[in-house]
């Protein structure tokens, strides 16, 4: 009692110091105001020291938290320019921190992109090296090409052996011996000596041998050349391809000087590409010519090979002839001077010495018709040959000098394409170094766009996750574990101006997701407290105006809603967010509040009407 | 001059005096039954709780050092000819009222028929605590909100579009999530899941389910698994694997579901990876889904410890105060019939519980007990003042009935505010507390005189 009586005694004393003081403590409480928070996160509805909280934090922090999701809803869904749009929401989204990730068609195709274009950087770095080496070696080999055919290739023949004409060996004709008649016996026939033919076979199988090493050598050259050819030809399509790939990555590029650049070198290659392929196709002849001169070669080794061929026969034949004949003659010989002999002992040694000279005579002139019949004959042979191999000179060497002509200048050609090689290969380096141009945008053209969203007609299952269907296509972006509610709504607005900015006729885009659903709830829930604020109030009103009959009977609500103002400070100050049940506390507050002021207002006037009775 | 000074030092006395114990033992008791929110495993329940608390604190207070001394200040300072009022007050309170001659009539048939009035009430209570047990409970935050709202209809929408928005996750750690085993065993839950809760889940992804579809359905071997996740985009790949590679997570996007179908799914889905568990590897099945069951545990079990221990804890504030049990459970009894009927309410009404009806038993503890301990307090006053208990019934009645019904009407007026938000949680939350309130005044007047008289034999009067 005591405590209440000092409590009358105060409030006595100092009435209007006490409603100060309380208005001041109020106004105090009522600065936390500005701290009072809304709250719908998970922290409202499960206690943050469970496990249950512990083990979604965990996953929040790990794989990022809620995500928000934009819908995109159009007919002709996978378009550039719905991508464009796409990559713009990205952009105004991108800076901020509170995003774990982001997917959408945009980040994939730009994935895709990037990886194109890293290994299209390599790629150029490649060609650059590479051209830089072609080049240089292509100089190289130009340079030997040329010093090579201006000392060539003079394809040396051996010596035309002038062919002599077999020596025939002096046929010792036999001297008719002293008589030493009767002495038959001692009459030497004579001795036909082996008729020496000259060593016409060694020669020509030399002969033959120096033309294997020409057609070897020419073999090789043909070789040489058609790969040098081929090679070019294939350097050529390279320059090509190169050409071309560099036009598409000009195309794919914005336009800007560094677009014009590229694509004036992927012109120069183009048409160097092209320069290359003629004269590929222009020296493809070149190969040939050794080859021709393989095959003319080839019939004189032939043809050498058949006569020497022929030449051991006639040899053959003729040795054979000659044995024959002598055997024949010695027979014959033998026979006579047996016939001789028996003749001889009859008759006289005149007629024998006649008959003997007459026989030497015979044979003299027999060998020396030989003679100059085998003779006769080799020359013509060799003097045919002569021709021949004279014509097949002036042929051979005509074409050699075609051959060599062509190769100076194909020489000279490599050498220049190889410097311009060289020079592409800077330009191209000193392009690669605006690194920037490299950075892969989204495709402009459909077809671009297509051939990285569809693999033969079919969507790539990358893209599986965002695109849900013909006419949907999603976004999602993650938020971080933790973030809180303000940032998520900022983002949800920051969204939702850029779709209210860029809106498209045949596009419609939703935006959703728990964040945007708690935004969503947070805003109806600050309109939903004024509204039940408001009609508390005015409900009050009209109930304190029936039930409650004492002057100033409206000062209750008026405690009443200092109290509420007080109570939300106090909220503000201690951290206690409001939640959509916790926003229900005002209308119960109101309700309850006002019953304590009624009842003390109530007494007070009770008391007060009570000491007028009594008096 | 000084008689009016005097007069109002007086009233400003006897309202302090007389008031001030009274309030504050209503506000020990509304109090007390709130405090029991405290012990609600929800937290926005536990934060209504104190904010309901730190309101009636700050009224109190603001009732004796706001009100009251501005009263005095009106009265004391700038007097005035405030005597028509009273007079008019004077007059009403000369000869009885018609509603005063009503009410009187109406406790003098509630004690005539007071065991039939008790063995309804009981009836009723018990029938509603027996349908209560069975009420369906709804966590759905978005069944709570505004329904005509675009931000629904937009996620109703991408619901049909992409077939869920919901998850469970599975999160797998150990020391290394990349082996054979590992890839091989995430990738067999991956593709079974599905098929193992057909009704549930839409779909499953993980790591490997991406990997599969980079490399043409097929699983890699761990060598080329390895290429394979650094090849993939990051912002793809953190989706599903932490940095450091220690922790992987198996999404299983699952259709949105009755919070009682998801809880028994999460059990079997619990019991589905306990069986088929890998060695040194754990798991924690989590995510959104996971804390609304949570929160349904928490709300189901919830409740009836808030209500229980809210009638105890008012009724030891009460035996602290009145130092007699019987004085002290009286003001509950009561109480636990509201509860009961408040059951069959619900059960009728066909309204879920929300974590903001399940502190409907707590809130009407601390109203209703309001109630009972005004008319009890009037009771033992008139019987102290040497009346029977029948007479002193009916005064009580005749003056603390009308308190109690402005009281009832300005509650009910506040609360009914509650009827005009958009919000389906506090609309059917309104609806409850005004059906609560009624009961209580209903219990209040009629009930309460038949307990009173019944269980007057066991309280002394000194």
């Amino acid at each position: 009692m005591s405590m209440l009586n000092k409590l009358s005694k105060l409030l006595k004393k100092y009435p209007v110091k006490s409603i100060f003081v309380t208005l001041i403590i109020i106004i105090l409480l009522a600065i936390g105001t500005q701290y009072v928070y809304m709250a719908t996160g998970n922290d409202t509805l499960v206690k943050n020291n469970t496990d249950v909280y512990k083990d979604n934090v965990m996953l929040e922090e790990e794989f990022g938290g809620e995500s928000i999701i934009v819908l995109y809803e159009s007919e002709n869904l996978l378009t550039p320019n719905n991508l464009t749009h796409m990559k713009g929401l990205e952009e105004a989204i991108q800076t901020n921190d509170a995003i774990y990730s982001i997917m959408s068609p945009v980040t994939l195709v730009e994935e895709i992109a990037n990886k194109q274009s890293g290994r299209f950087n390599e790629g150029i770095l490649e060609i650059i090296d590479g051209l830089n080496q072609m080049g240089s070696k292509l100089t190289e080999i130009g340079a030997e090409l040329e010093v090579n055919a201006k000392n060539n290739q003079t394809i040396d023949f051996p010596e035309q052996v002038n062919l002599q004409a077999p020596e025939l060996g002096k046929t010792e004709i036999p001297e008719p011996g002293e008589f030493a008649f009767p002495e038959f016996e001692g009459t030497q026939l004579p001795e036909f000596e082996e008729i020496n033919l000259p060593d016409m076979e060694g020669q020509m199988t030399e002969l033959n041998k120096g033309f294997s090493n020409i057609i070897d050598a020419q073999k090789n050259l043909e070789g040489g050349t058609k790969n040098l050819v081929d090679g070019y030809a294939k350097f050529g399509n390279e320059t090509k391809l190169l050409g071309e790939n560099l036009h598409a990555l000009a195309e794919q590029l914005q336009d800007n000087p560094e677009k014009k650049q590229l694509q004036e070198v992927s012109k120069g290659l183009s048409q160097l590409s092209k320069q290359m392929t003629q004269i590929s196709e222009d020296t493809s002849t070149l190969p040939g010519i050794p080859s021709q001169t393989i095959n003319g070669l080839e019939t004189i080794q032939q043809k050498l090979s058949e006569q020497i061929k022929e030449q051991n026969e006639q040899q053959e034949q003729i040795q054979k002839k000659q044995k024959h004949t002598q055997e024949q003659m010695k027979e014959k010989l033998q026979k006579e001077q047996e016939k001789k002999e028996e003749q001889i002992k009859q008759k006289t040694q005149e007629e024998q010495v006649a008959k003997k000279e007459e026989m030497k005579k015979k044979m003299e002139e027999q060998q020396a018709q030989k003679e100059a019949q085998v003779k006769e004959q080799m020359l013509a042979q060799q003097a045919e040959k002569e021709k021949q191999m004279q014509d097949f000179q002036k042929k051979m060497k005509g074409k050699q000098e075609e051959q060599e002509e062509k190769l100076l200048t194909l020489g000279k050609g490599l050498v220049e394409m190889g410097e311009k090689t060289q020079t592409i290969s800077e330009n191209l380096e000193s392009i690669h170094e605006y690194s920037d141009i490299m950075t892969p945008g989204l495709p402009k053209k459909q077809a671009t766009l297509n051939n990285m969203i569809y693999d033969d007609g079919k969507l790539r299952s990358i893209f599986d996750e965002v695109v849900v269907d013909e006419q949907h296509m999603l976004m999602m972006i993650k938020f971080k574990g933790g973030t809180n509610d303000a940032t998520k709504s900022e983002l949800v607005r920051t969204i939702q101006s850029y779709l209210n900015m860029e809106e498209s006729d045949d596009l419609t885009t939703i935006v959703s997701g728990k964040p945007v659903l708690d935004d969503s709830i947070r805003s109806s829930m600050k309109n939903s407290m004024q509204k039940m604020m408001g009609l508390a109030l005015l409900i009050m009103v009209i109930v304190l105006f029936f039930v409650f009959k004492v002057r100033w009977r409206i000062m209750p609500l008026v405690t009443v809603l200092i109290a509420v103002i007080g109570t939300v400070g106090l909220m503000g100050w201690l951290q206690i967010p409001i939640t959509m049940v916790s926003m229900a506390v005002f209308p119960i507050l109101i309700g309850l509040g006002i019953d304590y002021a009624i009842q003390f207002q109530n007494r007070y006037a009770e008391e007060m009407a009570k000491e007028d009775i009594n008096e | 001059m000084s008689n009016q000074k005097d007069r109002v030092k007086k009233s400003l006395y006897q309202t302090i005096i007389k008031m001030v114990p009274a309030v504050f033992t209503a506000l020990v008791a509304t109090g007390l039954g709130f405090i029991a929110l405290y012990t609600s495993p929800v937290p926005m329940i536990q934060d209504f709780g104190k904010m309901l608390t730190i309101g009636l604190i700050v009224s109190f207070f603001l009732g004796i050092f706001f009100l009251i001394p501005l009263l005095f200040t009106r009265d004391y300072f700038f007097s005035s000819s405030n005597k028509k009022v009273q007079n008019k007050l004077k007059e009403k309170e000369g000869k009885p009222s018609k509603v005063d001659l009503i009410l009187d009539w109406f406790t003098r048939k509630t004690i005539a028929f007071r065991w039939l009035i008790i063995g309804l009430a009981l009836v009723a209570a018990v029938f509603g605590i027996w349908l209560d047990i069975d009420a369906g409970v709804e966590t759905d935050v978005e069944t709570f909100m505004p329904q005509d709202t675009q931000a629904l209809k937009d996620i109703h929408k991408l619901r049909d579009v992409v077939g869920s928005t919901d998850q469970v996750s599975i999160v797998y750690h150990g020391n290394d999530i990349v082996s054979d085993k590992v890839i091989s065993w995430v990738d067999n839950l991956t593709e079974t899941l599905a098929l193992e809760f057909p009704e549930a889940i839409v779909d499953t992804k993980s790591i490997t389910s991406v990997v599969k579809q980079m490399n043409d359905g097929k699983l890699p071997d761990q060598k080329s698994f390895h290429e394979q996740i650094t090849d993939l985009p990051e912002e793809q790949l953190k989706l599903f694997m932490n940095e450091d590679q220690t922790k992987g997570v198996i999404t299983v996007g699952i259709k949105h579901l009755e919070t009682e179908e998801l809880q028994l799914f999460v059990d079997d889905l619990d019991t589905f990876l306990k069986k088929n568990k890998l060695d040194k590897m754990e798991t924690i099945i989590t995510g959104k889904s996971v804390l609304d069951i949570e929160m349904i545990k928490g709300l189901t079990t919830g409740r009836y410890q808030m209500t229980l221990l809210g009638m105890g804890l008012v009724f030891f504030g009460l035996l602290f105060i009145y130092r007699h049990p019987i004085k002290a459970f009286i003001p509950l009894l009561p109480i636990l019939f509201i509860v009961g009927w408040s059951g069959l309410a619900m059960y009728f009404l066909d309204i879920s519980y929300t974590p903001l009806t399940a502190t409907l038993g707590a809130l009407i503890i601390g109203i209703g007990t309001e109630f009972t301990v005004l008319v009890m307090e009037r009771f033992y006053e008139e019987r102290r003042n040497g009346r029977l208990a029948i007479d002193a019934i009916r005064i009580t009645n005749k003056k603390i009935g009308k308190a109690i019904f402005t009281s009832a009407l300005t509650t009910i007026g506040g609360f009914s505010a509650l009827l005009a938000s958009d919000f389906v949680i506090l609309n059917n939350f309104g609806k409850m507390t005004l059906i609560n309130i009624s009961f209580a005044l209903i219990s209040t007047i009629v009930v309460m005189p038949s307990i009173l008289i019944i269980l007057d034999r066991f309280v002394k009067i000194e």
